[in-house]
Protein backbone atom coordinates (compact mmCIF):
# COMPACT_ATOMS: atom_id res chain seq x y z
CA UNK A 1 0.00 0.00 0.00
CA UNK A 2 3.12 2.37 0.42
CA UNK A 3 3.92 1.63 -2.99
CA UNK A 4 0.29 2.28 -4.33
CA UNK A 5 0.58 5.44 -2.35
CA UNK A 6 3.57 6.34 -3.77
CA UNK A 7 3.24 5.69 -6.98
CA UNK A 8 0.02 7.54 -6.92
CA UNK A 9 1.46 10.67 -5.41
CA UNK A 10 4.18 11.01 -7.98
CA UNK A 11 1.39 10.83 -10.86
CA UNK A 12 -0.49 13.23 -8.62
CA UNK A 13 2.76 15.63 -8.74
CA UNK A 14 3.66 15.45 -12.36
CA UNK A 15 -0.11 16.43 -13.48
CA UNK A 16 0.08 19.14 -10.65
CA UNK A 17 3.28 20.73 -12.71
CA UNK A 18 2.21 20.19 -16.34
CA UNK A 19 -0.75 22.35 -15.34
CA UNK A 20 1.36 24.66 -13.29
CA UNK A 21 3.57 25.71 -16.21
CA UNK A 22 0.09 26.69 -17.71
CA UNK A 23 -0.47 29.11 -14.48
CA UNK A 24 2.81 29.98 -13.18
CA UNK A 25 3.69 31.58 -16.97
CA UNK A 26 6.06 34.17 -17.17
CA UNK A 27 2.99 37.33 -17.36
CA UNK A 28 1.75 35.89 -14.54
CA UNK A 29 4.43 35.42 -12.26
CA UNK A 30 4.86 38.94 -13.11
CA UNK A 31 1.71 40.43 -12.18
CA UNK A 32 2.05 38.33 -9.04
CA UNK A 33 5.28 39.73 -7.95
CA UNK A 34 3.53 43.34 -8.94
CA UNK A 35 0.63 42.09 -6.69
CA UNK A 36 2.66 41.16 -3.68
CA UNK A 37 4.52 43.63 -3.38
CA UNK A 38 1.61 45.66 -3.68
CA UNK A 39 0.09 44.34 -0.82
CA UNK A 40 3.20 43.34 1.28
CA UNK A 41 3.90 47.28 0.83
CA UNK A 42 -0.25 48.50 1.95
CA UNK A 43 0.45 46.01 4.62
CA UNK A 44 3.53 47.50 6.00
CA UNK A 45 2.22 51.06 5.84
CA UNK A 46 -1.13 49.79 7.57
CA UNK A 47 1.16 48.43 10.33
CA UNK A 48 3.47 51.11 10.89
CA UNK A 49 -0.16 53.38 11.55
CA UNK A 50 -1.11 50.91 14.62
CA UNK A 51 0.24 51.91 18.19
CA UNK A 52 0.79 50.40 21.22
CA UNK A 53 -0.91 52.55 23.01
CA UNK A 54 -4.16 53.11 21.08
CA UNK A 55 -6.84 50.70 21.74
CA UNK A 56 -8.61 48.80 18.58
CA UNK A 57 -11.93 47.46 19.19
CA UNK A 58 -12.17 45.82 16.02
CA UNK A 59 -8.72 44.10 15.52
CA UNK A 60 -9.19 40.83 18.24
CA UNK A 61 -12.72 39.96 15.80
CA UNK A 62 -10.90 40.75 12.31
CA UNK A 63 -7.77 38.41 13.51
CA UNK A 64 -10.63 35.93 14.74
CA UNK A 65 -12.74 35.62 11.40
CA UNK A 66 -9.06 35.96 9.30
CA UNK A 67 -7.62 32.56 11.81
CA UNK A 68 -10.91 30.68 11.06
CA UNK A 69 -10.50 31.32 7.79
CA UNK A 70 -7.07 30.37 7.43
CA UNK A 71 -8.22 26.91 9.05
CA UNK A 72 -9.95 25.99 5.71
CA UNK A 73 -6.57 25.54 4.26
CA UNK A 74 -6.13 23.03 3.09
CA UNK A 75 -8.24 19.44 3.02
CA UNK A 76 -6.45 15.88 2.57
CA UNK A 77 -5.50 14.79 -1.17
CA UNK A 78 -6.19 10.79 -0.24
CA UNK A 79 -5.76 10.28 -4.44
CA UNK A 80 -8.72 7.99 -4.28
CA UNK A 81 -10.59 7.52 -7.53
CA UNK A 82 -13.84 5.29 -8.65
CA UNK A 83 -12.99 2.40 -9.75
CA UNK A 84 -10.97 2.12 -5.85
CA UNK A 85 -14.29 1.22 -4.69
CA UNK A 86 -14.52 -2.17 -6.54
CA UNK A 87 -10.55 -2.71 -7.32
CA UNK A 88 -9.33 -2.29 -3.50
CA UNK A 89 -12.18 -3.09 -1.36
CA UNK A 90 -10.42 -6.60 -0.38
CA UNK A 91 -7.50 -3.94 0.80
CA UNK A 92 -9.57 -2.13 3.03
CA UNK A 93 -7.79 -2.87 6.12
CA UNK A 94 -4.36 -2.06 4.56
CA UNK A 95 -6.37 1.32 3.44
CA UNK A 96 -5.31 2.43 6.75
CA UNK A 97 -1.63 2.92 6.08
CA UNK A 98 -2.23 4.23 2.58
CA UNK A 99 -4.27 6.67 4.34
CA UNK A 100 -2.00 7.61 7.23
CA UNK A 101 0.54 8.85 4.45
CA UNK A 102 -2.12 10.46 2.63
CA UNK A 103 -3.12 12.48 5.87
CA UNK A 104 1.00 12.82 7.15
CA UNK A 105 1.76 14.59 3.58
CA UNK A 106 -1.32 16.96 3.68
CA UNK A 107 -0.58 17.92 7.64
CA UNK A 108 2.79 18.90 6.42
CA UNK A 109 1.48 21.01 4.07
CA UNK A 110 -1.52 22.40 6.11
CA UNK A 111 1.00 23.51 8.94
CA UNK A 112 3.50 25.18 6.77
CA UNK A 113 0.36 26.88 5.50
CA UNK A 114 -0.67 27.47 8.59
CA UNK A 115 2.70 28.74 10.03
CA UNK A 116 3.04 31.13 7.80
CA UNK A 117 -0.25 32.61 7.86
CA UNK A 118 0.58 33.23 11.72
CA UNK A 119 4.01 34.89 11.22
CA UNK A 120 2.38 37.30 8.51
CA UNK A 121 0.22 38.03 10.98
CA UNK A 122 2.56 38.14 13.98
CA UNK A 123 3.14 42.26 13.48
CA UNK A 124 -1.09 42.58 13.80
CA UNK A 125 -0.96 40.87 16.43
CA UNK A 126 1.24 42.55 18.18
CA UNK A 127 0.60 46.45 17.20
CA UNK A 128 -2.93 45.65 16.92
CA UNK A 129 -4.05 42.77 18.86
CA UNK A 130 -1.81 44.12 21.61
CA UNK A 131 -0.51 40.47 22.33
CA UNK A 132 3.10 40.13 23.86
CA UNK A 133 5.60 37.86 21.23
CA UNK A 134 4.88 34.68 24.09
CA UNK A 135 1.13 35.40 23.53
CA UNK A 136 1.58 35.45 19.76
CA UNK A 137 3.49 31.87 20.12
CA UNK A 138 0.21 30.73 22.30
CA UNK A 139 -2.27 31.93 19.45
CA UNK A 140 0.16 29.97 17.13
CA UNK A 141 0.02 27.00 18.67
CA UNK A 142 -3.68 27.25 19.10
CA UNK A 143 -3.70 27.47 15.37
CA UNK A 144 -2.11 24.09 14.65
CA UNK A 145 -3.34 22.22 17.31
CA UNK A 146 -7.16 23.13 15.41
CA UNK A 147 -5.86 22.59 12.31
CA UNK A 148 -5.14 18.95 13.33
CA UNK A 149 -8.27 18.88 14.93
CA UNK A 150 -9.85 19.42 11.55
CA UNK A 151 -7.76 16.87 9.89
CA UNK A 152 -9.10 14.25 12.78
CA UNK A 153 -12.63 15.07 11.58
CA UNK A 154 -11.97 14.58 8.37
CA UNK A 155 -10.25 11.06 9.40
CA UNK A 156 -13.42 10.32 11.24
CA UNK A 157 -16.11 11.60 8.72
CA UNK A 158 -13.87 8.28 6.36
CA UNK A 159 -15.19 6.08 9.13
CA UNK A 160 -18.30 6.34 10.49
CA UNK A 161 -19.53 10.08 9.57
CA UNK A 162 -21.53 12.46 11.51
CA UNK A 163 -24.43 14.42 9.88
CA UNK A 164 -22.45 16.75 7.88
CA UNK A 165 -24.07 20.31 8.86
CA UNK A 166 -23.25 19.13 11.78
CA UNK A 167 -19.60 18.97 11.10
CA UNK A 168 -19.30 21.89 9.05
CA UNK A 169 -20.47 24.00 11.94
CA UNK A 170 -17.96 22.42 14.33
CA UNK A 171 -15.07 23.26 11.99
CA UNK A 172 -16.67 27.02 12.10
CA UNK A 173 -18.07 27.21 16.24
CA UNK A 174 -15.13 25.76 18.04
CA UNK A 175 -12.42 28.07 16.37
CA UNK A 176 -14.72 30.65 17.01
CA UNK A 177 -15.71 30.18 20.39
CA UNK A 178 -11.84 28.69 21.89
CA UNK A 179 -10.88 32.29 20.08
CA UNK A 180 -13.18 34.27 21.65
CA UNK A 181 -11.81 33.26 24.87
CA UNK A 182 -8.09 33.46 23.87
CA UNK A 183 -8.60 37.05 23.07
CA UNK A 184 -10.92 38.48 25.46
CA UNK A 185 -10.15 35.75 28.21
CA UNK A 186 -6.83 34.70 28.20
CA UNK A 187 -5.28 32.54 25.46
CA UNK A 188 -3.57 30.09 27.48
CA UNK A 189 -7.21 28.97 28.74
CA UNK A 190 -8.09 29.32 24.80
CA UNK A 191 -5.01 27.02 24.21
CA UNK A 192 -5.78 24.51 26.95
CA UNK A 193 -9.53 23.91 25.58
CA UNK A 194 -8.48 23.54 22.27
CA UNK A 195 -5.67 20.97 23.10
CA UNK A 196 -8.94 19.01 25.29
CA UNK A 197 -11.04 19.21 21.77
CA UNK A 198 -8.22 18.18 20.61
CA UNK A 199 -7.37 14.34 22.72
CA UNK A 200 -10.92 14.16 23.00
CA UNK A 201 -11.24 13.89 19.04
CA UNK A 202 -8.40 11.93 19.22
CA UNK A 203 -9.42 8.98 21.24
CA UNK A 204 -13.27 9.21 19.86
CA UNK A 205 -11.79 8.31 16.40
CA UNK A 206 -9.05 5.82 17.95
CA UNK A 207 -12.31 4.02 19.31
CA UNK A 208 -13.68 4.01 15.39
CA UNK A 209 -10.96 3.23 13.15
CA UNK A 210 -12.01 -0.13 13.13
CA UNK A 211 -14.83 0.61 11.61
CA UNK A 212 -15.26 0.00 7.74
CA UNK A 213 -14.26 2.52 5.53
CA UNK A 214 -16.66 4.99 3.97
CA UNK A 215 -15.84 4.30 0.64
CA UNK A 216 -18.22 6.34 -1.54
CA UNK A 217 -17.67 9.38 0.91
CA UNK A 218 -14.03 9.08 0.27
CA UNK A 219 -13.80 9.02 -3.24
CA UNK A 220 -16.70 12.15 -3.52
CA UNK A 221 -14.40 14.19 -1.08
CA UNK A 222 -11.35 13.48 -3.64
CA UNK A 223 -13.90 14.01 -6.43
CA UNK A 224 -14.67 17.35 -5.61
CA UNK A 225 -11.13 18.50 -4.26
CA UNK A 226 -9.53 17.27 -7.56
CA UNK A 227 -12.71 19.22 -9.32
CA UNK A 228 -11.91 22.40 -7.96
CA UNK A 229 -7.99 22.30 -8.64
CA UNK A 230 -8.60 21.35 -12.16
CA UNK A 231 -11.14 23.94 -12.28
CA UNK A 232 -8.68 26.77 -11.13
CA UNK A 233 -5.73 25.14 -13.87
CA UNK A 234 -8.76 25.68 -16.12
CA UNK A 235 -8.72 28.98 -15.89
CA UNK A 236 -5.40 29.05 -17.76
CA UNK A 237 -5.53 26.02 -20.31
CA UNK A 238 -7.96 23.63 -21.50
CA UNK A 239 -7.99 20.46 -19.19
CA UNK A 240 -9.99 17.82 -20.48
CA UNK A 241 -11.40 16.35 -17.08
CA UNK A 242 -13.49 19.61 -17.12
CA UNK A 243 -16.44 19.06 -19.64
CA UNK A 244 -18.67 22.07 -18.49
CA UNK A 245 -22.20 20.69 -19.42
CA UNK A 246 -25.03 22.41 -20.70
CA UNK A 247 -26.61 24.99 -18.86
CA UNK A 248 -30.59 25.49 -19.16
CA UNK A 249 -31.01 29.70 -19.07
CA UNK A 250 -34.51 29.08 -19.20
CA UNK A 251 -34.93 32.92 -19.37
CA UNK A 252 -33.15 33.43 -22.92
CA UNK A 253 -35.84 30.46 -24.43
CA UNK A 254 -37.82 33.62 -25.98
CA UNK A 255 -34.94 34.79 -28.16
CA UNK A 256 -34.28 31.24 -29.24
CA UNK A 257 -35.60 30.49 -32.62
CA UNK A 258 -38.84 28.55 -32.29
CA UNK A 259 -39.93 25.40 -34.30
CA UNK A 260 -41.44 25.85 -36.90
CA UNK A 261 -43.73 23.40 -39.08
CA UNK A 262 -42.99 22.79 -41.78
CA UNK A 263 -39.47 23.54 -41.93
CA UNK A 264 -35.99 22.26 -43.28
CA UNK A 265 -34.07 25.11 -41.32
CA UNK A 266 -33.88 22.77 -38.00
CA UNK A 267 -30.36 23.39 -37.60
CA UNK A 268 -31.06 27.73 -36.80
CA UNK A 269 -33.03 25.43 -34.12
CA UNK A 270 -30.47 23.24 -32.91
CA UNK A 271 -27.53 25.47 -33.35
CA UNK A 272 -29.37 28.74 -31.59
CA UNK A 273 -29.53 26.61 -28.72
CA UNK A 274 -26.22 25.16 -28.84
CA UNK A 275 -24.42 28.25 -28.44
CA UNK A 276 -26.65 30.20 -25.88
CA UNK A 277 -26.96 27.13 -23.85
CA UNK A 278 -23.74 25.55 -24.12
CA UNK A 279 -20.84 27.22 -22.37
CA UNK A 280 -18.05 26.60 -24.89
CA UNK A 281 -19.64 29.41 -26.82
CA UNK A 282 -21.91 31.50 -24.58
CA UNK A 283 -18.81 32.04 -22.70
CA UNK A 284 -16.56 32.98 -25.22
CA UNK A 285 -19.15 35.16 -27.02
CA UNK A 286 -20.35 37.14 -24.11
CA UNK A 287 -16.00 37.41 -23.30
CA UNK A 288 -15.02 38.81 -26.37
CA UNK A 289 -18.53 41.16 -26.42
CA UNK A 290 -18.26 42.32 -22.81
CA UNK A 291 -14.04 43.24 -23.97
CA UNK A 292 -14.72 44.99 -27.35
CA UNK A 293 -17.58 47.24 -25.31
CA UNK A 294 -15.01 48.39 -22.75
CA UNK A 295 -11.55 48.89 -25.65
CA UNK A 296 -14.64 50.80 -27.63
CA UNK A 297 -16.18 52.94 -25.02
CA UNK A 298 -12.50 53.62 -23.11
CA UNK A 299 -10.38 54.27 -26.54
CA UNK A 300 -10.30 57.92 -27.12
CA UNK A 301 -9.00 57.55 -30.82
CA UNK A 302 -12.11 57.53 -33.55
CA UNK A 303 -10.57 55.59 -36.26
CA UNK A 304 -8.81 53.01 -33.21
CA UNK A 305 -12.60 52.37 -31.86
CA UNK A 306 -13.88 51.41 -35.77
CA UNK A 307 -10.49 49.20 -36.01
CA UNK A 308 -11.43 47.52 -32.90
CA UNK A 309 -14.88 46.84 -33.66
CA UNK A 310 -14.11 45.79 -36.83
CA UNK A 311 -11.37 43.60 -34.94
CA UNK A 312 -13.71 42.19 -32.08
CA UNK A 313 -16.26 41.38 -34.81
CA UNK A 314 -13.87 39.21 -36.69
CA UNK A 315 -13.18 37.36 -33.75
CA UNK A 316 -16.40 36.61 -32.96
CA UNK A 317 -17.45 35.03 -36.17
CA UNK A 318 -13.87 33.09 -35.80
CA UNK A 319 -14.76 31.63 -32.23
CA UNK A 320 -18.45 31.02 -33.83
CA UNK A 321 -17.17 28.69 -36.43
CA UNK A 322 -16.68 25.91 -34.85
CA UNK A 323 -20.59 25.61 -33.61
CA UNK A 324 -20.99 24.20 -37.25
CA UNK A 325 -19.06 21.16 -36.82
CA UNK A 326 -20.56 21.00 -33.20
CA UNK A 327 -23.11 18.39 -34.20
CA UNK A 328 -20.71 16.91 -36.36
CA UNK A 329 -20.25 13.39 -33.99
CA UNK A 330 -23.41 13.09 -33.61
CA UNK A 331 -25.06 10.45 -36.01
CA UNK A 332 -28.53 12.07 -36.13
CA UNK A 333 -26.61 14.52 -38.09
CA UNK A 334 -26.39 12.42 -40.53
CA UNK A 335 -29.41 10.10 -40.75
CA UNK A 336 -32.07 12.94 -40.50
CA UNK A 337 -33.61 13.75 -44.31
CA UNK A 338 -31.99 17.50 -44.07
CA UNK A 339 -29.77 18.70 -46.91
CA UNK A 340 -26.40 19.76 -45.53
CA UNK A 341 -27.34 22.83 -47.48
CA UNK A 342 -29.87 23.93 -45.23
CA UNK A 343 -27.14 23.63 -42.67
CA UNK A 344 -24.42 25.74 -43.91
CA UNK A 345 -27.42 28.49 -44.55
CA UNK A 346 -29.02 28.40 -41.11
CA UNK A 347 -25.39 28.84 -39.66
CA UNK A 348 -25.02 32.04 -41.48
CA UNK A 349 -28.35 33.21 -40.72
CA UNK A 350 -27.48 32.61 -36.73
CA UNK A 351 -24.08 33.81 -37.22
CA UNK A 352 -25.46 37.18 -38.99
CA UNK A 353 -28.17 37.91 -36.33
CA UNK A 354 -25.60 37.22 -33.32
CA UNK A 355 -23.10 39.47 -35.36
CA UNK A 356 -25.71 42.31 -35.34
CA UNK A 357 -26.50 42.19 -31.74
CA UNK A 358 -22.92 42.66 -31.13
CA UNK A 359 -22.81 45.19 -33.85
CA UNK A 360 -25.54 47.15 -31.65
CA UNK A 361 -23.91 46.68 -28.91
CA UNK A 362 -20.65 47.91 -29.98
CA UNK A 363 -22.53 51.44 -31.72
CA UNK A 364 -24.47 51.80 -27.78
CA UNK A 365 -20.49 51.27 -26.92
CA UNK A 366 -19.45 53.97 -28.94
CA UNK A 367 -22.39 56.42 -27.77
CA UNK A 368 -21.16 55.67 -24.23
CA UNK A 369 -17.30 56.78 -25.76
CA UNK A 370 -18.83 59.71 -26.63
CA UNK A 371 -18.64 59.27 -30.32
CA UNK A 372 -20.93 61.94 -32.63
CA UNK A 373 -23.93 60.90 -34.37
CA UNK A 374 -21.48 61.26 -37.69
CA UNK A 375 -18.84 58.71 -36.40
CA UNK A 376 -21.67 56.34 -35.52
CA UNK A 377 -23.38 56.46 -38.52
CA UNK A 378 -20.29 55.67 -40.00
CA UNK A 379 -19.32 53.03 -37.79
CA UNK A 380 -23.03 51.54 -38.02
CA UNK A 381 -22.20 51.29 -42.16
CA UNK A 382 -18.65 49.67 -41.71
CA UNK A 383 -19.77 47.05 -39.39
CA UNK A 384 -23.20 46.91 -41.37
CA UNK A 385 -21.08 45.95 -44.45
CA UNK A 386 -18.11 43.91 -42.72
CA UNK A 387 -21.33 41.67 -40.92
CA UNK A 388 -22.86 41.13 -44.75
CA UNK A 389 -19.47 40.06 -45.77
CA UNK A 390 -18.42 37.58 -43.14
CA UNK A 391 -21.42 35.69 -42.49
CA UNK A 392 -22.61 35.68 -46.71
CA UNK A 393 -18.94 35.05 -47.93
CA UNK A 394 -16.17 34.07 -45.44
CA UNK A 395 -17.63 31.80 -43.70
CA UNK A 396 -18.63 29.86 -46.70
CA UNK A 397 -15.49 29.70 -47.28
CA UNK A 398 -13.88 29.19 -44.18
CA UNK A 399 -16.41 25.85 -43.92
CA UNK A 400 -15.61 24.51 -47.09
CA UNK A 401 -11.76 24.04 -46.73
CA UNK A 402 -12.48 22.79 -43.24
CA UNK B 1 -28.03 -1.76 -53.22
CA UNK B 2 -30.51 -1.29 -50.47
CA UNK B 3 -34.23 -0.33 -51.50
CA UNK B 4 -36.36 1.06 -49.18
CA UNK B 5 -40.19 0.80 -50.94
CA UNK B 6 -38.34 1.52 -54.11
CA UNK B 7 -36.23 4.62 -52.97
CA UNK B 8 -31.84 3.64 -52.72
CA UNK B 9 -29.82 6.28 -50.72
CA UNK B 10 -28.19 7.03 -54.61
CA UNK B 11 -31.73 8.01 -56.03
CA UNK B 12 -32.84 10.75 -52.77
CA UNK B 13 -30.86 10.72 -50.32
CA UNK B 14 -33.76 12.52 -48.46
CA UNK B 15 -36.89 10.34 -49.35
CA UNK B 16 -34.40 7.46 -48.14
CA UNK B 17 -33.60 8.88 -45.28
CA UNK B 18 -37.09 9.78 -44.01
CA UNK B 19 -37.94 6.25 -44.44
CA UNK B 20 -35.60 5.31 -41.71
CA UNK B 21 -36.21 5.84 -37.55
CA UNK B 22 -32.62 4.38 -35.96
CA UNK B 23 -32.75 4.23 -32.07
CA UNK B 24 -28.76 3.46 -30.99
CA UNK B 25 -27.74 1.01 -28.37
CA UNK B 26 -26.38 3.81 -26.65
CA UNK B 27 -28.78 6.75 -26.54
CA UNK B 28 -27.10 9.68 -28.53
CA UNK B 29 -28.32 13.14 -27.23
CA UNK B 30 -28.54 16.65 -27.88
CA UNK B 31 -26.82 18.07 -24.47
CA UNK B 32 -28.22 21.05 -25.06
CA UNK B 33 -31.42 20.26 -25.42
CA UNK B 34 -34.83 20.01 -23.65
CA UNK B 35 -36.88 16.35 -23.91
CA UNK B 36 -40.24 18.58 -25.71
CA UNK B 37 -36.69 20.56 -27.72
CA UNK B 38 -35.65 16.79 -29.21
CA UNK B 39 -39.38 15.54 -30.00
CA UNK B 40 -39.53 19.60 -31.83
CA UNK B 41 -36.27 18.84 -33.77
CA UNK B 42 -37.71 15.23 -34.89
CA UNK B 43 -41.00 16.39 -36.02
CA UNK B 44 -38.85 19.28 -37.83
CA UNK B 45 -36.32 17.20 -39.66
CA UNK B 46 -38.82 14.48 -40.68
CA UNK B 47 -41.50 16.73 -42.04
CA UNK B 48 -44.27 15.02 -40.09
CA UNK B 49 -47.66 16.64 -38.97
CA UNK B 50 -47.08 19.02 -35.89
CA UNK B 51 -50.65 17.98 -34.33
CA UNK B 52 -50.52 14.44 -35.16
CA UNK B 53 -46.86 13.65 -34.03
CA UNK B 54 -47.29 15.83 -30.95
CA UNK B 55 -50.69 13.62 -29.97
CA UNK B 56 -48.90 10.00 -30.45
CA UNK B 57 -45.66 11.86 -28.87
CA UNK B 58 -47.73 12.82 -25.30
CA UNK B 59 -49.43 8.99 -25.47
CA UNK B 60 -45.35 7.84 -25.31
CA UNK B 61 -44.60 10.21 -22.99
CA UNK B 62 -46.92 9.28 -20.59
CA UNK B 63 -46.46 5.20 -21.26
CA UNK B 64 -42.64 5.58 -20.66
CA UNK B 65 -43.55 8.48 -17.32
CA UNK B 66 -41.75 11.20 -19.23
CA UNK B 67 -44.61 13.66 -19.40
CA UNK B 68 -43.67 15.88 -16.56
CA UNK B 69 -39.72 15.75 -17.24
CA UNK B 70 -40.53 17.73 -21.03
CA UNK B 71 -38.50 20.72 -19.63
CA UNK B 72 -35.28 19.46 -18.74
CA UNK B 73 -32.02 18.01 -20.25
CA UNK B 74 -32.54 14.46 -21.06
CA UNK B 75 -28.67 14.24 -21.26
CA UNK B 76 -28.97 14.50 -17.45
CA UNK B 77 -31.56 11.41 -17.25
CA UNK B 78 -30.39 7.90 -15.98
CA UNK B 79 -29.62 5.43 -19.09
CA UNK B 80 -32.84 4.10 -19.18
CA UNK B 81 -35.09 7.12 -19.25
CA UNK B 82 -32.38 8.62 -21.73
CA UNK B 83 -33.33 5.14 -23.49
CA UNK B 84 -37.25 6.04 -23.28
CA UNK B 85 -36.29 9.31 -25.17
CA UNK B 86 -34.80 7.79 -28.10
CA UNK B 87 -37.94 5.26 -28.42
CA UNK B 88 -40.47 8.27 -28.01
CA UNK B 89 -38.79 10.03 -31.05
CA UNK B 90 -38.49 7.22 -33.09
CA UNK B 91 -41.69 5.82 -32.95
CA UNK B 92 -43.19 9.35 -33.87
CA UNK B 93 -41.79 9.21 -37.10
CA UNK B 94 -44.51 6.56 -38.57
CA UNK B 95 -41.01 4.97 -40.63
CA UNK B 96 -41.24 2.61 -42.71
CA UNK B 97 -38.24 0.73 -41.23
CA UNK B 98 -37.42 1.16 -37.57
CA UNK B 99 -33.46 0.32 -37.01
CA UNK B 100 -33.22 -0.76 -33.39
CA UNK B 101 -30.12 -1.85 -31.51
CA UNK B 102 -30.11 -3.84 -28.49
CA UNK B 103 -32.81 -2.26 -27.27
CA UNK B 104 -33.54 -4.24 -24.07
CA UNK B 105 -30.41 -3.47 -22.60
CA UNK B 106 -30.87 -0.96 -19.47
CA UNK B 107 -34.65 -1.05 -19.75
CA UNK B 108 -36.85 -2.18 -17.18
CA UNK B 109 -39.31 -5.01 -17.42
CA UNK B 110 -42.34 -2.79 -18.00
CA UNK B 111 -40.34 -0.52 -20.46
CA UNK B 112 -39.56 -3.65 -22.68
CA UNK B 113 -42.88 -4.86 -22.51
CA UNK B 114 -44.11 -0.99 -23.65
CA UNK B 115 -41.33 -1.09 -26.76
CA UNK B 116 -42.55 -4.83 -27.95
CA UNK B 117 -46.40 -3.27 -27.91
CA UNK B 118 -44.83 -0.51 -30.04
CA UNK B 119 -43.31 -2.95 -32.46
CA UNK B 120 -46.72 -4.73 -32.70
CA UNK B 121 -48.53 -1.41 -33.68
CA UNK B 122 -46.04 -0.71 -36.19
CA UNK B 123 -45.84 -4.05 -37.71
CA UNK B 124 -49.99 -4.30 -38.40
CA UNK B 125 -49.14 -1.47 -39.72
CA UNK B 126 -46.99 -2.41 -42.17
CA UNK B 127 -43.26 -1.14 -40.86
CA UNK B 128 -40.31 -3.31 -41.38
CA UNK B 129 -38.25 -3.03 -37.98
CA UNK B 130 -34.57 -4.42 -38.09
CA UNK B 131 -32.94 -5.30 -34.38
CA UNK B 132 -30.13 -6.24 -33.54
CA UNK B 133 -30.25 -8.28 -30.07
CA UNK B 134 -28.51 -10.59 -28.00
CA UNK B 135 -31.39 -12.04 -25.95
CA UNK B 136 -32.48 -14.43 -27.81
CA UNK B 137 -35.76 -15.83 -25.94
CA UNK B 138 -37.45 -12.39 -26.69
CA UNK B 139 -36.11 -12.36 -30.48
CA UNK B 140 -38.08 -15.94 -30.81
CA UNK B 141 -41.05 -14.86 -29.11
CA UNK B 142 -41.79 -11.73 -31.35
CA UNK B 143 -39.72 -11.72 -34.45
CA UNK B 144 -40.54 -13.41 -37.74
CA UNK B 145 -37.44 -13.83 -39.57
CA UNK B 146 -33.83 -14.38 -38.28
CA UNK B 147 -30.60 -13.05 -39.66
CA UNK B 148 -28.09 -15.38 -37.08
CA UNK B 149 -24.13 -13.80 -37.10
CA UNK B 150 -21.11 -14.99 -35.95
CA UNK B 151 -17.80 -13.58 -35.67
CA UNK B 152 -18.51 -10.98 -38.29
CA UNK B 153 -20.08 -13.17 -41.05
CA UNK B 154 -23.61 -14.15 -41.91
CA UNK B 155 -24.32 -17.96 -40.85
CA UNK B 156 -27.92 -18.58 -41.36
CA UNK B 157 -31.07 -16.55 -42.15
CA UNK B 158 -34.89 -17.59 -42.22
CA UNK B 159 -37.93 -17.61 -39.95
CA UNK B 160 -37.73 -20.29 -37.24
CA UNK B 161 -38.55 -23.41 -38.97
CA UNK B 162 -36.48 -22.72 -41.77
CA UNK B 163 -33.89 -21.88 -39.79
CA UNK B 164 -34.50 -25.46 -38.09
CA UNK B 165 -34.30 -27.29 -41.37
CA UNK B 166 -31.14 -25.46 -42.46
CA UNK B 167 -28.96 -25.70 -39.37
CA UNK B 168 -30.39 -29.78 -38.86
CA UNK B 169 -31.82 -29.35 -35.58
CA UNK B 170 -34.49 -30.92 -33.73
CA UNK B 171 -38.05 -30.14 -34.10
CA UNK B 172 -38.56 -27.90 -31.58
CA UNK B 173 -34.74 -26.51 -31.25
CA UNK B 174 -35.08 -22.79 -30.06
CA UNK B 175 -33.19 -19.78 -31.14
CA UNK B 176 -31.30 -19.89 -28.53
CA UNK B 177 -30.47 -24.00 -29.20
CA UNK B 178 -29.75 -23.12 -32.99
CA UNK B 179 -27.75 -20.13 -32.86
CA UNK B 180 -25.23 -22.04 -29.94
CA UNK B 181 -25.22 -25.26 -31.84
CA UNK B 182 -24.22 -23.10 -35.33
CA UNK B 183 -21.46 -21.06 -33.30
CA UNK B 184 -19.87 -24.17 -31.86
CA UNK B 185 -19.39 -25.88 -35.48
CA UNK B 186 -17.80 -22.97 -36.00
Amino acid sequence: MVDLWQKRLKIYQKQLLKYGKYVFNDNFILALFFMLGAIAYTYSNFLKTLSLKEDYWWAKPVVLIILVLLLRFIKVATLVSKPDIVFLLPKEKQMKIYLKYAFRRSKQIALVIQIIGIIILTPFLIYGVHLSKVMVGIIGLTQVIFKLTDFKLIQNQYFQPWNKKYVESIRIIFPVIVYLIAFYINPISGLILSGCLYLGLNFYVKKISDKPLNWTYLIDQENNRQKRIYTFFNLFTDVPQIKSGAKRRKYLDKFLFKAKYPTRHIYQFLLSRAAVRNPEYSGILIRLTLIAMVVISAVDIYWLAVVMAVLFSYLIIFQLLPLFNHFEGNVYTHIYPVKKVYQLQDFQTLSMIILTVCDVLFLISGLIGKMTLQEIIILMVVLGMENILLSRVYIKIKLKIT
Amino acid sequence: MIRIEGVSLDDDPQRYKEKIAYIPETPILYEELTLKEHIEMTIMAYNLDKDAAWKKANDLLKVFRLENKIDWFPADFSKGMKQKVMIVCAFITNASLYIIDEPFLGLDPLAINDLLNLIETEKKRGAGILMSTHVLATAQEYCDKFVLLHEGQVKAQGTLEQLRASENSQVNASLSDIYLKMAKEG
